[in-house]
């Protein structure tokens, strides 16, 4: 936890306190359809009375480049523990079928050359809380219930 | 007001709005573009704090009402925004009612 005094500047939300760049832990931000923790030493301007927290746009751009690179990191974590999980029930090659993604693509996942989407983490995380289940729904839903749906 | 939001001197209360978009910098922006749309018709009341005068603003934003206090720092200068989310309950503008 550290505050630093250039900027300080009378918080409009209380009135009473001091606006400084101040740092700690705990804090957390929606980012996109996450809810990610800042870090720790990343400074946001914070009345020292009131604790209200403000962002001017050079705040608001560099808490997006930070948040915008923890989120790309943990959807490439999750996808790689899902796949991890999956990969014990059927081939990576299947697995594409099934998510309808061309040949290689999660090969280029794992290797870091693509970053995934959040739609496919997501997939890949339900599929992996149950493997052998939502595999097999899948396989059913592409070979047959899909050609029985009425448009 | 839009002469500062154009300037981008423009400071916003995180929390407030944050939550309601996908980014701090799509929040920032929104607020941004709130303040240079701004008409006389989206004034409902001024309001005398501690030591602020603070402008309340209802705001149609897509389907629904937004709520926007400010209040200008004459010294930066600057628009700070405090408050800036989604109505809660139907507020009246000079233009008329906004309903969340």
């Amino acid at each position: 936890m550290r505050t630093k005094g250039i900027n300080a500047r009378r918080c409009r939300d209380c009135g009473t306190g001091a606006v400084r760049l101040f740092a700690k832990d705990g804090r957390t931000a929606v980012f996109r359809n996450a809810r990610l923790a800042i870090p720790p030493d990343f400074e946001v301007p914070t009345c020292d009375q009131c604790g209200a927290e403000w962002l001017d746009h050079s705040t608001a751009k560099r808490l997006n480049e930070v948040l915008e690179g923890t989120y790309r990191r943990r959807l490439t974590a999750a996808a790689k523990r899902s796949l991890s999980r999956i990969r014990e029930h059927t081939s990576q090659r299947a697995l594409e079928v099934l998510l309808g993604l061309s040949q290689g693509y999660l090969s280029k996942l794992l290797s870091g050359k693509r970053a995934p989407s959040a739609e496919l983490v997501a997939g890949l995380v339900l599929v992996a809380r149950d493997p052998k289940r939502r595999l097999s729904e899948l396989g059913r839903f592409w070979t047959k219930e899909l050609a029985e749906q009425r448009e | 007001v839009k002469g500062l939001a154009g300037q981008g001197a423009l400071l916003l209360r995180r929390g407030s709005a944050i939550d309601f978009f996908e980014t701090p910098l799509d929040a920032y922006d929104a607020a941004r573009r709130t303040l240079l749309d701004l008409t006389a018709r989206c004034f409902c009341e001024a309001l005398v704090l501690d030591s602020d005068v603070v402008d309340v603003y209802a705001i149609k934003r897509g389907e629904r009402g937004w709520y926007l206090k400010l209040t200008i720092d004459e010294e930066e200068p600057e628009v700070i925004v405090i408050s800036f989310h989604p109505l809660s309950r139907p507020l009246r503008a000079v233009g008329g009612v906004v309903k969340p």
